[in-house]
Parts: structure tokens; sequence; C-alpha cells
């Protein structure tokens, strides 16, 4: 089973992430900022993150740029996930290191779309 | 309610009460940029979050105050306080929908374009150009970070055609005119649309005319909004969005659009012309397209949603659905899986705290949990979310995991769970109590203790679960000052101190509200404005500080300010208008007296009332509320300087620790919290109960101490006194039924002699008869015939004998048992009376025994600042026990503050420490009193030499000593009497004697000590018992007292002392020894020199009155300089002003200042009275205005300096006193 990260300082998003993601059998860890989601990454590797950008503590960016720095960090597949959607957001997103970008709000069939589409399903 | 929107609801409302702060922070300094960050980035989540729950309107109004917030941070937009009005107002319109969400569980039905429409207006900045429209797509509303980008192409990248200028105004010139008859033309567009399309019909149920009237409104709004098609986008696209729920397809648009402009035609008439009509269809097609496009844009930006027919409920929630599985999910345990397999891996621990932090709830407590629940990993978050980043390396795993190891659970679970622990505090308080008679050894005495121990862990542990940090009752605070501040234009800083102090809930909810309103008051009466503490001398930022600190097992709250203080004199008025105290009243009173009455109902002494505060909830509420929980509120204030409340609650309100006392065989509870210690006083014992004016009091370490008899408080003593009449009369009825069954008895046994008699008589008679008969017939037998006859006759004669006999003995015996019964009444009613009698005198023994019993028991207890005894007959233990609320009828006592099982089951009051205090009278002030006068005594000074005497009694009494001219011992046989008066002749003239115990009577001869009162030609003796002493010690009068002659007491040389009013004996020799004073005519008469004395101290105006009398003056007195200068008003003239320099309100100089500002007596000398009397305060004193300055206690000096002042005066026609001071 993989693990997926989800990374949202809103209790409510990690809800609902989860429920999606459990229904597509994966195993959810959660961390309520960034700060929290390297540490979880640094104890293990997961296989994907959902990143929010807007977080206290670490911002999803940064978050972005220390694991792509960490050995191994290169590995888990980053969805980066917000409501920040001009151009200059996603570049920025993707030229840190993410595979794919995600809106806000999302559903069961984006995530399904969006996993399949970076190799996660 | 669901898990999920319930979750959303606290999660928002907790962002929400720290926005609330963070922006007050923001505002005083906009540089921050972490602040501001942090603001927008929960606003940003509100939103964010607001979008899976398909909230559009509340997304919208998130997005829009973010979008400003967004300009804010990019520096675009300047931080005004206007702005930052504005962005509140949002997370208040959040704050309203919220609440209506929760509520209905569904987002209510509204409009806020408006406010919207403000907050884009914002973003743009003022100078923005009416096509600064946005380019946000509607599922993505993200701030637009390039405004000058979407300004340059307008709508150009969603294709749409815009309204020239012409055309806009246009439609809203006839829109305009077609606005009166609103209703027909709503009316006329839904006949044609159905006319058009029936199918539509369906769509539109319920009142047709309500409908139309909400079209009309729509349409209105986004033809005004024209202009700004910001300020109408996310309007127009909401609508867009939910006419997806009704199924309402792209190419119906033109169907209503069909019938809009045919409605229009029909109204208009021949105005419909081309241009307009062209107008409107650009202005329509425009307003269907933007909703088409909000429909599309969304299903754009979901690619999976993209192939489903519009019709799919994008606009619905998303997450609907979702967690209805999420839901079943549970139900079905699916998650449990998963679990297991983590905990083998290296993120187990985290991974399934955060799970069981996430399932608990879900599974627990399926129900919303708005309410604030203890949940201590919010605050600190966001304590720590505030903090900067570099700090947080080490915080942040430590921060992650308080939040991964915290539950919340529903208050109502935590209240139940008090409720179980107070009934087996109970329980357990019973058991104690039955082992307790028992052998120490017992059995149960191990386990009994060691669930004593649980159960008091447990206690605490449940409380603690209710514990909440003082701070969350003060999230609030700094949002309302800071608006406070912008309404009122003054300047406020709020610091709070101890925050973290933590306090049940149930007392936090209670006392959030009270203090707001304080927090109010202060900053609505208290503060100034800038101008006016800048002219004060203050800096002309105002400060409210709030400080909650523990001490002993409650907590206290300080409410403090720096403003103007209380107005007393408005405070007086508004006593005398309400009728709580007459002016004669107010006259005696102190000034923190006086304050107190600011607690009393319906006193608001606000000049108007504005929107901040006088609404009529005045502090009287608050009052109530406070003691309601048990605590008690207090107030200083001195003027000018600022004001001051002090609110002391107990921790919680459950259980306490009570006191359990006994008086007349009743046990009552004093809670601990207000008893300050316990003291048995005895005659012997060196804290002894005296008697002052009939009062008891307590001399307990050199202060007296009120004494309040819980007896006599509860009328205990009346109901024994009622049950020993009773016992009296029943005793008396008792030797009444005596009486009546011994005469009873007695006329029985006369009865059963009579009887007795009779029964002899009767039955001789009737022997004698028998025999006579016998013999007859013996005889005749005899007589007549044989012997045998005679025989068988003789027989039936005896017979016949013993019948009577035997009658006669029973009759006997029926009475001796009838005598014998009422002999047993009359014993056993003897009996009775004994009893009786020995019961009454028992109890009147006690109750003779009761006042002068040697031993006392006295609780001294705190209220507020007041403290006092309660005497009572015996102390027993302290329990913990659970408060239980006074019943209906019982509510109106202000003794008892609740009840209790105590535990041996049986059921006693709590006292109410308030309440007896302030039933017992004057005592709430009397400690106060007792301070203010000390302050006014011992400010000055100082010690006095006083008179120690005796005079009827064992009293001790004092005298200053400074107004005595001489002791005296005279032979009583040296004097006479004349018109009833006792007189001796004394150094040439007729000297009367004033006994100073009224009861005092003269000896026929003997040597009688005296006092001796002296005026230049007239002398008046006090004849005392005995001269005791003459000491110096401090003045402090502890009880003032209202008895003729008597000023108060006061403790001195370690004794409590009476101290002697010398005045009112004098009167008593000479009732003309003051002259008229004591007419105190304001009249000027002839021939006398009226003088003025103002002095705040009673005790100085009793004190130097008698003086200046007897130095020829007419004497008037004032409190105040207010009251001086209404003498002024008055239009009362005097020879000269004497004014103490120390006084509450207007000081001495101010008071000079005044009068010498003033043409009506600026020319009346003025000596000022002080116990300071350097050179500078000299120097000070005639610059004010004073031409004199005398030491307050140098008599002679005053005297003297009178004299010359007003011959100077006099002399030098008033000149200037500074051209005296230069002399």
């Amino acid at each position: 089973m993989k693990t997926c990260l989800v990374v949202d300082d809103s209790k409510v998003i990690r809800m609902v992430a989860r429920k999606i993601l459990e229904d597509l059998e994966f195993q959810v860890v959660e961390a309520v900022d960034g700060r929290e989601a390297l540490e979880a990454c640094k104890k293990k590797f997961p296989e994907a993150v959902l990143l929010d950008w807007n977080m206290p503590v670490m911002d999803g960016l940064e978050v972005l740029r220390e694991l792509r720095i960490l050995p191994g960090g290169d590995a888990p597949v980053v969805v980066f996930c917000t409501t920040e959607n001009d151009m200059n957001h996603i570049q920025q997103a993707i030229e840190a290191g993410a595979n794919e970008y995600i809106m806000k709000p999302f559903d069961s069939e984006i995530i399904q779309a969006k996993f399949a589409q970076v190799g996660l399903l | 309610m669901d898990d999920l929107l319930s979750e959303f609801l606290t999660e928002t409302s907790e962002a929400l009460a720290v926005l609330d702060v963070e922006l007050v922070k923001f505002e005083q300094d906009p540089s921050d940029s972490e602040i501001l960050g942090n603001i927008f980035r929960l606003v940003h989540t509100i939103k964010g979050t607001c979008g899976f729950l398909g909230l559009p309107r509340l997304e919208s109004v998130a997005h829009a105050g973010e979008n400003v917030l967004g300009k804010f941070r990019d520096g675009v937009v300047d931080v005004t306080p206007e702005a930052v009005t504005l962005i509140l107002k949002c997370l208040d319109t959040i704050r309203e929908l919220l609440g209506e969400l929760e509520e209905s569980g569904e987002e209510p039905e509204g409009d806020d374009s408006a406010l919207i429409a403000e907050l884009n207006a914002m973003a743009d900045g003022e100078t923005a150009p009416v096509e600064a429209a946005p380019d946000e797509a509607e599922a993505a509303p993200e701030a637009a970070p390039a405004p000058e980008e979407a300004a340059s192409e307008p709508f150009a990248d969603s294709g749409l055609v815009l309204p020239t200028a012409d055309e806009i105004k246009l439609v809203q010139d006839t829109f305009k005119l077609a606005e009166p008859n609103a209703a027909g033309i709503a009316e006329m567009f839904y006949n044609r649309l159905f006319e058009i399309k029936p199918d539509f019909k369906d769509l539109f149920k319920g009142d047709m005319k309500a409908q139309g009237e909400h079209l009309m409104a729509m349409l209105k709004t986004a033809v005004e909004g024209l202009d700004d098609l910001d300020s109408i986008t996310f309007a127009v696209e909401d609508l867009g969005r939910r006419h997806v729920d009704y199924d309402v397809k792209e190419e119906d648009y033109a169907i209503v659009g069909e019938a809009l402009l045919w409605t229009l035609g029909k109204g208009f008439g021949d105005d419909f012309t081309d241009d307009v009509k062209s107008a409107w269809t650009t202005v329509y097609t425009l307003l269907a397209n933007m909703m088409i496009n909000a429909v599309n844009d969304a299903g754009d930006q979901a690619p999976a949603e993209a192939a489903a027919p519009p019709t799919n409920d994008f606009g619905a929630p998303v997450a609907q659905d979702l967690l209805d599985e999420v839901m079943a999910a549970e139900a079905n345990g699916i998650k449990a899986a998963p679990e297991v397999q983590l905990k083998t891996e290296m993120a187990a621990e985290k991974a399934q705290e955060s799970q069981s932090d996430e399932s608990k709830p879900a599974e627990a407590n399926a129900e919303a949990t708005q309410e604030k629940v203890m949940d201590e990993s919010n605050v600190p978050t966001q304590a720590e979310e505030m903090e900067p980043a570099n700090k947080e390396e080490s915080k942040a795993p430590k921060e992650s995991a308080v939040a991964q190891s915290s539950i919340r659970v529903h208050v109502d679970v935590l209240e139940d769970l008090m409720t179980q622990v107070s009934e087996l505090v109970l329980t357990r308080n019973a058991l104690l109590q039955l082992v307790r008679g028992r052998d120490k050894d017992d059995e149960l005495t191990t386990p009994l203790q060691r669930l004593s121990h649980i159960t008091s862990d447990l206690q605490e542990g449940v409380m603690k679960t209710r514990m909440q940090p003082i701070g969350n009752a003060w999230a609030k605070l700094p949002r309302i000052v800071r608006d406070l501040s912008v309404e009122s234009g003054k300047q406020i800083d709020l610091e709070m101190l101890g925050a973290d102090t933590e306090l049940d809930r149930q007392v936090l909810e209670l006392i959030k509200d009270p203090l707001t309103h304080m927090v109010r008051n202060s900053a609505d009466h208290g503060l100034e404005l800038p101008a006016e503490r800048v002219e004060a001398g203050k800096p002309e930022r105002g400060s409210i500080k709030l400080n909650a600190f523990h001490q002993g097992g409650h907590i206290i709250i300080e409410v403090s300010d720096d403003g103007k203080g209380l107005n007393m004199a408005r405070i007086r008025e508004k006593c005398i208008e309400n009728g709580v105290a007459t002016d004669a009243e107010l006259e005696n009173m102190t000034d923190q007296q006086i304050q107190q009455f600011i607690f009393a109902a319906g006193f608001s002494t606000a000049e108007k009332v504005t929107s901040i505060s006088g609404r009529g909830v005045g502090m009287d509420v608050v009052r109530t509320n406070i003691e309601k929980i048990g605590g008690t509120i207090e107030l200083k204030s001195v003027a000018g300087k600022g004001s001051t409340f002090t609110i002391k609650i107990p921790l919680t309100l459950a259980i306490v620790s009570a006191l359990i006392v006994e008086c007349s065989k009743q046990r009552f509870a004093i809670p601990q919290i207000s008893v300050l210690e316990l003291v048995r006083a005895s005659a012997r014992s060196e804290n002894a109960v005296e008697m002052i004016n009939k009062s008891p009091v307590l001399r307990l370490r050199n202060r007296l101490l009120p004494l309040v008899s819980l007896k006599k408080l509860l009328e205990l003593d009346k109901d024994e006194e009622q049950t020993a009449a009773e016992i009296e009369k029943a005793a008396e009825a008792a030797a009444e039924k005596a009486a009546a069954a011994k005469a009873a008895a007695e006329k029985a046994a006369s009865v059963k002699a009579a009887a007795d008699k009779a029964a002899k008589e009767k039955a001789e008679s009737e022997k004698a008869e028998a025999e006579k008969a016998a013999n007859e017939k013996a005889e005749a037998a005899e007589a007549a015939a044989e012997k045998a006859a005679g025989e068988d006759a003789t027989e039936e004669d005896r017979a016949q004998a013993e019948k009577a006999e035997a009658e006669k003995a029973e009759a006997a015996k029926e009475l001796a048992e009838k005598v014998k019964a009422a002999k047993e009444l009359a014993d056993e009613v003897a009996a009775d009376k004994a009893k009786a009698d020995k019961e009454a005198t028992a109890k009147s023994l006690s109750a003779l025994d009761e006042p002068s019993d040697d031993e006392m028991f006295i609780v001294v207890t705190q209220v507020g600042t007041s403290t006092f005894g309660i005497i009572v007959d015996q102390v027993f233990d302290t329990e913990e026990i659970v408060v239980k609320p006074v019943s209906p009828i019982l509510r109106d006592i202000s003794f008892y503050s609740g009840n209790t099982i105590l535990g041996d089951g049986s059921v006693i009051m709590i006292l109410d420490p308030n309440g007896i205090a302030s039933a017992a009278g004057q005592l709430d002030t009397e400690e106060e009193q007792e301070e203010t006068t000390a302050q006014a005594v011992g400010q000055e000074g100082e010690i006095m030499s006083l008179l120690i005497f005796r005079a009827g009694g064992n009293d001790r009494k004092a005298v200053p000593l400074a107004l005595i001219a001489r002791l005296e011992e005279i032979d009583m046989a040296d004097t006479e009497t004349s018109h009833g008066q006792v007189m001796v002749q004394y150094r040439g003239h007729l000297m009367p004697l004033i006994p100073c115990d009224p009861g005092h009577e003269f000896k026929a001869e003997g040597r009688q000590p005296i006092l001796v009162f002296t005026d230049s030609d007239r002398s008046l003796g006090l004849a005392v018992d005995e001269i005791l002493d003459i000491v110096e010690d401090k003045l402090k009068i502890e009880l003032a007292s209202d008895a003729p002659g008597l000023i108060g007491s006061a403790v001195i040389d370690g004794q409590a002392t009476d101290l002697i009013d010398a005045g009112y004996f004098l009167t008593q020799g000479f009732p003309d020894w003051f002259g008229t004073a004591s007419q105190g005519a304001f009249q000027k008469k002839d021939g006398t020199r009226r003088a003025l004395l103002v002095d705040d101290s009673p005790f100085f105006r009793n004190l130097l009155s008698p003086l200046l009398s007897v130095a020829g003056w007419e004497v008037i007195t004032a409190e105040t300089a207010d009251e001086a200068l209404k003498m002024r008003e008055l239009g009362n003239t005097f020879d000269v002003i004497i004014s103490d320099i120390e006084m509450p309100g207007m000081d001495g100089f101010e008071f000079a200042a005044d009068v010498r500002g003033d043409p009506r007596w600026k020319d009346t000398p003025m000596v000022a009275l002080s116990g300071h009397s350097s050179d500078d305060d000299f120097q000070k004193g005639r610059e004010a205005g004073f031409n004199d300055y005398v030491a307050k206690y140098d008599r002679e000096a005053l005297v003297s300096g009178l004299a010359q002042t007003v011959a100077g005066a006099a002399r030098g026609n008033g000149a200037p006193p500074v051209a005296e001071a230069a002399e």
C-alpha cells in the first residue's frame, strides 16, 4: 500500500483528502504544517505528498524545496494543492519541484485524474 | 449536522477569534509583515475550506476580504483604520453566516454584494478606475497579484462584451423609471416567461410575489453595479452557479432575456426606443454570459467534472456525498485495517495519533461542537504560529505533539462528568461520616481512605478538564477596544496580563459579559479624549489594564484605567435623584462609600447615552452576575487618576470547600473562600469582645472588628423564645388540666364517699328490712306453724342480703377505678408540667447563658474590603461540599447562597457572606470608612495627645488634650445647685458642672474629678469618674458614631476607646457657647464674624468648629471645596475662609485659585490649614491665593492667625494675596 502525506493546516481539508485517498487505497499520514510534514518525510518518505501552499510555520513551497534537497527527497511525488491558480504560482511550484498542481477545491475524480497522470495509480 | 461541517465551524470560529486579535495588532503596526501573513493565511484557509463544503456565499465574502489583504501585503493598498474596519466588517459577516450555518446546517440565502463591492473598491484603492475589473474565474477566485494586467483587458479573456458608458446610463435611467412599478413588471415578466416556456413554472415554487421582489432587487443591484463590474461579479456569478442547481441551462438564458425585453417593451411603450433596447440587450447578455461563464469556468477547473452536464452539482458541496461516505466507512470500521499496518512503520505513532485525533470525535460524538471545547492545542498552536519562523526550529515538533495528543470532547460530556463526580464526592462524604464514629481499626477505614483520595484526585482531574485560560474570555476585547477607540476618537491601549490564568469554563462564561461591559465602561466613561488628557498632564494614549492572577483558591481580575475617575458630583446627584440616599446621608459618607452606589440598579452616570455604553445595562448587572457566581466586586476610583475594579471569583462553582458551623442546633456552611480566620473569644483571652455603642466588636490584634450574631441575624433566638413560650403555654395548659383533673378526682372521691355511704345505708336498711321481714316471717312461722319452715325462710333472707352486699362492693370497685384513672391523669399532667417547667428553665437558662457566655466562636469573614466576624455556637470541620442551588421559595433571602447535603445526609444551608454583610447594615462599607477616616486623620499625622478618662461604666473615653484648659478635682461640698444645674464657684465665676455620663449622679460630698474647658470669661466642668491617663497616640477613628456626645471609637493605647465630642457638652452647659453657630443660618448676624471652614475630615471639622467658635467666630463648615463653592453660588459671604489643603476632589490650592478667580469672594481672606508646614508649602499656598498658612495642630496659631489675617486683609482692603506674599 502506498503512503500519502497530506499537508494542510485545515483539518476539514485533511479530512476530505484522507477520505478520498483511503478510497484510492492509500495509507494516509497527516501533517498540520510544513515543519511537521518535513519531520514526517524525514522519518519515512511517503510515495505521495498532497501539499498545501499557505500554511503556518513553514509554507508549502519551502517544504518542497527542503524536501527535494534531502537525500532521497526527490522520490516522493508531490502534488501541489492550493487556491493559488495563476501561472506565476504554478510555475513557481513546478520549479520548486512539484510533480503536479491541483486546484482547491478538489474532489475524488480530480485527485484520481492527477494521481493517474503522475503514475501513482 | 455532519462532522465535516462541525469541524469547519469550529476551525473557522477559532480562526476568526485569532483574526480579531491579529487585525488589531496589525493596525497598530502595519509594517509587521508577519502578522499580515498570518492574517492573510487564515482568511485564505477559510476561503479554501468553504470551497470544499460548497458554501459559495461564505467563500465570496472571504475571497473579497482576502483580496484586500493581498493588496495590503503587496503594498498596493495602504493600511488605514477604515480599511481595517472594513476587513473586520467582512469577518463579522463571515461570523454571522457561520452562526446561521450552525443553526440550520445550511448556508443562508442572502446578498453580500454591497460588502463585497466595498471590499473590492478598497482593494482597487480609492483612485481605482471603474473598469478595473478582476479576471478571476469563479472556481479559482485567487487574489490577482497583477492588477494592471487585468485592468488593461477587462473581461477580454472571458469573451464578454462590455456595455459602453452611455448604454449603462441608459439602462440605469430606464430602470429607475420602471422601479416604482417593480411588482407589476415582475408579474408581467413571469407571465411572459411561462408563456414562452411553461416548463419554467415548475422551477418557481412558493410565493410568486416574493420571488418577483427578489428578482427586482437582484436586477437593481446588477444594474446599479454596472459602473463597477467588480462589485457585482460575485453576486452575478453566484447566481449563475445557483441556477445550475435549478437545472437552468445555457440556452434558457436567451428565453429569459426574451421575456425580459418583452416586459420592458410593454412597460415603457414608446419610450422603449431601439437605443434603450440595445443597451438592455448588451447588459443582459453580459450578465447572462457572466453567469454562464461562472458555471463553465468552474467546469474547466475540474476537468473530470467537465464531461458531466452542467447540471452536475458542482456548486453543491463536493464534500457532501463524500462525507456521507466517510461516515459510512467509519461506521463499517474500514479505517481499522491501515491503522494496524501502520503500527509497524516508523511514522506509525504520529499517524495513529492523528487518526485517532480524527476518528474519535467522529465516533464518540457525531454532534457538532461549535462551542469552545477544551482543546489545549489550539491556543498554543495559534500562539506559536505567530512566532518568527527562525525561533520555531525547536518548538515545532513539540507543538505538533501537543496538537496530536489532544481530543475534542463535547462540553456536555464534561458537564455530565462533573455532575457524576459531585455525586461521588457526596457519597464519599457520607461514607466518611459513617466511619468517623467507628473504631479506628475498622476494616473499612483503609479502603475508604483510598476511595477518598481517589475521589479527590478524580474531582481535581475533572475540574482541570473544565479549566480554560481567562484569555479566552478576553479574546474579543482588543477588537472591542479598537472599535471603541475609532468610534470615540480616543486613543486606547489595552494591556492584558495573566491571560493564561485558568478558571472553570462555567465561571469563565459568566464573567465574560461583565468583563466586556467593564472594559467598555472604562473606554467610554473612564478615559478622556486625547486633548483632555494632554490638558490634565497625562499621555495622550489612555490605557486600560486587565490583570488576572490566582490568590488563595480564587482568581482576582482587575480592570483598571488611567482616566478621569468617577464623577463624584454626578453620582451624588444621581443618588438623590434616584432616592437611594438623602443629601444628609451623603454628607456623612466617604467618597468610597458613595462610589459603591454605581452598583445600584439603574445607575448610569453617562451624561449621554452613547452607542458604546449607557444603554441601561449598568454596573448593577455586572455586580449581580459576579455575585451570582459567589464573587465580589469592588471599586476604587481616584479623581483624575482613574478607576480600578477588582473582581474576586472562585475557581469553580460546583464543589467548594466550606466550613461547617453550628448555631442554635442548626448547622450551616460558610464558603472557605470568605473565611479569614477563626477566633475563640473569651473574657480571659486577649481577644475580648467589647461592647461599643451597644454593638459587639472584637478587638483583634489592635483592630476593631464588627461582629454579627448569626443567631440574631437569622432570628434563631426568636425561634427558641417562641418554643420556650409555647412550652410554657403548654405547661400552663397542662397545669390547668391537672387542676381540673384534681378537682374531678376530688369530686369523684366525694361522690364515692357519698355513694359508699348511700350504699352502706341502703344495704343496712335492706338488711334491717330483711332481718325484720325474716324475724317477722320467723315469728309468723313460729307462731303459725312448725320449726322446719322457719329454717327455710332464714336461708332465703340470707341470700338476699348477700346479693345486696355484692352490689355494693361492685359499685365501690367501679368508683375506685374511676378515681384511679383520674389520679393517673393528674399524675401524667403533673409530670408533663414538671418536664415542661424543666425544659423552659433550661431554655431560659441557656438563653441567659448566651450573652454572658465566656467563650464565643467567631468566624472572621471577608467580603470585598470589609472584614467582620460572625458569632456562631460551634465550629466543626471543613468539608468539600457540592453546591446545590437555593430552592426558589428561599431565593429572596439573601443570607443563603445555596444548600448542600452533608456526609450524614442532612441538608444544610450555605451562608452567603455577601448577603450577611449587607443585611448586617452598614458593615460592607464600615471598613472602607475606617480606611478613609484613617487616611484623612492619619495623613496629617500624626500623634496627638489625648486625655483618657472613665465616665459611666468601664468604657474608656478620650478627648483631645488640646481642648482642655485644666484638670481639677473639686470638693462636692463646695458645689451649689441653681436651676437644677450643679455649679461650683471657680476663679470668681460660676462654673456649671456637666456629667459626661448622663446617668451620673453627683455625690453629696467627696472629690469629683472634672475636666475644665474654658473660654475667656467662662468655664465649664465636665464631671468624669476617673482620669486615667494622658497618652500620645495616633488617632484613628475605627467606628463612627451617631450617638450624641460621641465622635466615634478608636483604638487608643491598645484599647477600644470612645472619643467624646467636646462641643456637645459645651453647649449643654452654655447653649450659646458657640454663639449662634448651631442655628447655622446663612445670614450674617451683626457683630459676629463668619468663617467658612472647609475640611474633608469630619474629625477636624468637629475639632476646629468649637475652637473657632470659642474665638468668637460663627463657623459654617463644608466638606469639600465644591460644597464651599456652592455656598458662593448661593450668595453667602464670609469674613474668612479656612481651608484644608489635602482634600479629595478639588484640593485646597485649586480651591484658593478658584476663589481668587471669581469676583464674589476675591477679597475674602483665606487661611490654609495643613499638616505640612514647610516653607515650600507656605510659598505654594501664598501663590495659590492663601493669605496665611497654619499648621493644623497649632490652635493658638490658628486663632491668632485668623485675627491677623482678617485685620491685615481689612487694612490692605483686600490687597491681592500675591502682594501680601511679597510683604
